[in-house]
């Protein structure tokens, strides 16, 4: 696909676009300015889109300030009022102006002052604007369907076996479809992955079975063609499909012919009866094909919970009306399925039971968590900047203190003052938002390459409008915060006394002190607070690195392929296929061992189910064992270093000449075999009378293979031939390619590939090492971001403290001097000061500490191994920040002792 | 900063002869273009409009609106045009230059 013919790309950025729309007028003069600005954009795009998009901004940041300039300056209105005879120079709008050019000049004398408050204000508004972004898109709006707060998912949970959710059956969904009165629609879908192929390359593509009624619950109508008709959901019916937006634009050039046309899906053709809206994937961010589910719930087994279940709640019903109905049904189950008695088994040791949640919830997830705790956090980085800033122009309106003063008893209104000192503050604050939301796109796309990829929404997160609007009020409201303080004390009716005073003696000069002293102290707390946070995630993060997985991940290419039934009918096909493949992949260069198997740890799932053990046997009442099960080939155990206990791994003959081995894992081993040789034992599949008994070769290391925090999977790999009659064989395999560089063997395996099947697909293709880190990227998101905070947090405090220590020491300069001059020594000086430093970091720490065991808490679902109040964590950044106090105290402390007493006494 | 009625500034100079050289396709970025190439200035889109809107103003300089067009986003363009106020102002400013170099080629060039 060529990306510049690609019409949405061509696009300036909306937000500076929108910027530019709103300062220009509305008439086509206005308009043609927006025309021209477009019209080069795309002329400059086609050479470079982030060069073109910064020169886009750059254009309509000035033609904005040039808009605004025009408007406002008298100087032009007397010019361009000539010819018409109109004035509007007069007025507030004219008064606006002159405080804001007054504030301007004074802004630009102190270049050190304004420089260190914007930058001040552009970090706090900055991380907020990025975080709000990605909340805003992912919490406030994630999902794209109409009235979405009345959809639902019904999942199930069996507590009793330690299964906390899982979906439903086709049985169940029958009932509670043909019962319930508390739903408009209820349906059931299943993620599924195609081998699309014909018309280009082969493609792996993700899409999902549905049921009658899926896209009515999720009220969505295709853009083009229709929904699908019941005879496409019977089993002899016609093949049909439904395809994405994404994957139309991108596979089919967005043609409107494709709608009637058949497409090749694993194989067998299927004609495409209509096409969705953009924005709708279902139930995965990735699903782009949809296919009728051709439910048979009277064959279906009813303890087979591999659908997922979503359904629509009548207007005026809640979550609870529904949920208690659907609960009233499942008590009544052990009843309606009394002849399958391992199934009420299951019931009843169990505790089954159905809870009812939004999909909102489902859709977020886990993710909520971290992402309001990032918000809160960034919150507290903002207030911080506020308060650095608020001590900054607190030192400055010291400094100015006289001339206030000389104005004010000159006769200067107190509210011409005010509003001033307030128009600096609204500079500033504009500046800070300014480069503030340039931190926050530079932010934004910074999180989103670190966010994890269950984030829905990833991709459509940007600077939009109402993050514009967010930030601009964040902007404000700070300007407020920190300009109307000082302002008001400004102009309080004692300021003529200062003309009179000199030095530090006077009591509005201690009220400011401890003011300033107040604020640092905040801000001391407050980092200390985010630096706890994450010291503790660090920690966890740290606890989590040391987890050994139980398999080597490092140097480890991983990628997956599925042979269809169409093409490869027969089992041992399949398995020849598959042993072809390896043979060619193990002759490359650079690979040291290559084996494949269903189910990868951290990456697919796996499935589990019940087995027999022959020395063991199962009551009838009773449920057999659940263990985990995957096909694999010779060759994994090596390729993925997992160590091999006793016995033996598979190899050649345990798919040709000796069908029936198994190997397990350890702790499986362990559980049911705790004191005798495993070798030698046998197990079968319960749920199909027909398999085989399967005897043990081997015993392999446990791996942690649903999480590095959940235990070592009991686990039961089975050759690629032989274990099942029916078709659960090893159509689909997840290749594990150990070789020096794992990333380079890629090129060569994709040939093999193609020559021993042109038209099969490779996909998943990633290294074992990214899927381990992915596997906690929720946990090193958050930390990474808090981490950030809190060195951002970290830096403005010692820029606080340093700011006010520094100022002390100006202004003590002369009672030094006397010191000095009197024989003190420069040492004692130096401790004096150091000492004031420390005093204000320890109550900051103090509070910071107790504000700490309270807010901790909402980290404790991210933490592993980690207690919220770690007194490691707590210690070792409590003795940071002290140092950091220290440090920062120490450069004005060094200045004291250096005072020059003939100076100091001089300057009265 | 202020300006008499008739006299105009260098750069607005430099933006009418930029118009009255292009003819009948001068169109902003072409203008823009057009310093750039020919007089070495860079110039921002803000400056240029801002100089644009105060010709108008002065009455040297009007402009036509034309139809849209796709790539332009459906937004209008705008062709410029030198008024014969705009001509004489130019002409005044060209003389007055003249007769200030008058006698200086020796040091100008």
């Amino acid at each position: 696909m060529n990306h510049s013919s690609n019409p949405r790309t061509r696009r300036p950025p909306p937000l500076a676009e929108a910027l530019l729309g709103s300062v220009l007028p509305g008439d086509a003069a206005g308009r043609s300015v927006l025309g021209d600005l477009r019209e080069e954009y795309g002329r400059r795009e086609r050479s470079g889109g982030a060069v073109a998009r910064l020169w886009y901004w750059r254009e309509a940041l000035a033609i904005a300030a040039h808009r605004t300039k025009d408007r406002v300056s008298p100087a032009e209105h007397r010019t361009a009022g000539a010819s018409n005879g109109q004035k509007k120079g007069d007025g507030p709008m004219r008064r606006i102006w002159a405080d804001l050019r007054f504030g301007t000049r004074t802004l630009r004398r102190t270049p050190g002052f304004t420089t260190i408050a914007a930058i001040t204000l552009a970090l706090g508004i900055g991380a907020n604007t990025a975080i709000f972004s990605v909340v805003d898109s992912v919490l406030l709006d994630p999902l794209p369907f109409p009235a979405a707060d009345r959809i639902v998912g019904i999942w199930h949970a069996a507590p009793g076996l330690g299964y906390p959710e899982f979906g439903t059956s086709t049985p169940i969904h029958a009932q509670y479809l043909e019962d319930n009165d508390v739903f408009e629609s209820i349906a059931i879908c299943r993620s599924a992955r195609f081998n699309l192929t014909g018309d280009g390359d082969p493609e792996r593509i993700t899409g999902a079975f549905v049921s009658r009624g899926t896209l009515e619950t999720l009220q969505v109508s295709p853009i083009l063609g229709r929904n699908f008709v019941t005879e496409e959901d019977l089993p002899d019916g016609p093949q049909a499909v439904i395809i994405g937006h994404e994957l139309w634009t991108r596979r089919f050039a967005a043609d409107p012919g494709l709608v009637g046309r058949s497409i090749e899906l694993n194989g067998e053709s299927y004609a495409v009866v209509g096409i969705l809206p953009e924005r709708i994937a279902f139930p995965q961010n990735e699903t782009s094909i949809w296919v009728p589910a051709r439910i048979d719930p009277a064959r279906d087994q009813p303890g087979s919970f591999e659908w997922n279940s979503i359904a629509r709640l009548k207007p005026g019903v809640s979550i609870d009306q529904a949920q208690a109905q659907l609960a009233s049904f499942v008590d009544q189950m052990p009843e309606r399925y009394a002849d399958t008695p391992q199934l009420v088994a299951f019931f009843e040791q169990g505790q089954f039971r159905v809870s009812v949640h939004t999909l909102k919830e489902d859709v977020v997830g886990d993710v909520q968590r971290s992402l309001w705790i990032l918000l809160g956090t960034v919150g507290f980085v903002l207030l911080i900047a506020c308060a650095n800033v608020a001590n900054l122009f607190l030192v400055r309106a010291e400094g100015r203190r006289r001339e206030s003063a000389v104005r004010a008893a000159l006769g200067a209104d107190r509210w011409v003052l005010a509003r001033q000192y307030l128009s600096e503050s609204i500079l500033l604050a504009a500046l800070g938002g300014v480069l503030g939301l340039f931190l926050a796109w530079v932010g934004v796309s910074s999180l989103i390459r670190i966010a994890p990829s269950n984030l829905p929404r990833l991709d459509e997160i940007g600077i939009d409008g109402s993050v514009l609007g967010f930030t601009a009020c964040i902007t404000l409201l700070s300007a407020l915060l920190f300009g109307l303080a000082p302002a008001l004390k400004r102009v309080s009716p004692a300021m003529v006394g200062s003309l009179i005073q000199s030095g530090t003696r006077s009591s509005t000069g201690r009220d400011r002190r401890l003011a300033r002293n107040a604020l640092v102290v905040m801000q001391t707390a407050m980092a200390l607070v985010l630096l706890i946070g994450s010291g503790l995630l660090v920690r966890s993060f740290w606890q989590i690195r040391n987890i050994n997985p139980g398999f080597d991940a490092r140097d480890v290419l991983t990628f997956r392929i599925s042979l269809a039934s169409a093409e490869y009918p027969e089992p041992n096909q399949v398995a020849a296929f598959h042993q072809q493949l390896l043979e060619r992949i193990r002759g490359l260069p650079g690979v040291v061992a290559a084996g494949a198997a269903e189910a990868l740890p951290l990456g697919q799932s796996g499935s589990g189910t019940g087995f027999f053990v022959e020395d063991r046997p199962t009551a009838e009442t009773e449920l057999p064992p659940m263990f985990w099960f995957s096909a694999a080939t010779p060759g994994y155990f090596e390729s993925m270093r997992i160590p091999l206990r006793t016995g033996r791994t598979f190899d050649r003959r345990d798919h040709e000449s000796e069908l029936g081995n198994l190997i397990v894992s350890a702790p499986l081993a362990e559980r049911l075999w705790p004191d005798e040789d495993p070798l030698g034992k046998r197990l079968r599949f319960a749920s199909d009378s027909t398999s085989p008994w399967m005897t043990v070769v081997g015993v392999v290391e446990g791996v942690r293979g649903h999480g590095l925090r959940r235990d070592p999977l009991e686990m039961i790999y089975y050759p690629m031939v032989g274990p099942r009659a029916d078709d659960w064989d090893a159509r689909s395999l997840t290749y594990t390619v150990r070789a020096q560089n794992p990333l380079s063997p890629l090129p060569a395996v994709r040939a093999a590939i193609a020559e021993l099947d042109a038209s099969l697909p490779i996909a998943q293709v990633e290294s074992m090492a990214r899927i381990l880190a992915r596997s906690e990227a929720q946990l090193s998101f958050t930390m990474q971001a808090l981490t950030i905070a809190a060195a951002t947090a970290l830096i403005l405090g010692a820029i606080g403290l340093y700011g006010v220590l520094s100022y002390v020491v100006s202004q003590r300069t002369q009672e030094i001097g006397v010191r000095l001059a009197l024989g003190a020594e420069p040492g004692s000086v130096q401790k004096m000061v150091v000492l004031q430093g420390t005093r204000i970091a320890v109550a900051g720490i103090a509070i910071g500490l107790a504000g700490a065991v309270g807010l901790t808490r909402f980290l404790q679902g991210l933490l592993y191994d980690t207690e919220p109040l770690d007194p490691v964590a707590f210690v070792a950044t409590s003795a940071l920040l002290l140092c950091v106090g220290l440090l920062a105290s120490y450069v004005p402390a060094r200045r004291a002792s250096l005072v020059d007493p003939m100076k100091s006494l001089r300057m009265e | 900063m202020t300006q008499r009625h008739g006299f105009i500034g260098e750069f607005e100079q430099m933006v009418l002869l930029a118009v009255l050289q292009l003819g009948t396709a001068a169109y902003g970025p072409d203008i823009s273009d057009e310093l750039e190439q020919k007089a070495n200035r860079r110039v921002s889109r803000g400056a240029l409009y801002s100089s644009l809107d105060r010709l108008k103003h002065k009455g040297f300089l009007r402009w036509e609106i034309e139809g849209a067009t796709s790539e332009r986003g459906g937004h209008p363009k705008r062709r410029f045009e030198v008024t014969p106020a705009g001509l004489k102002a130019l002409r005044a400013a060209h003389q007055a230059l003249a007769n200030l170099t008058a006698g200086l080629e020796e040091v100008l060039g």
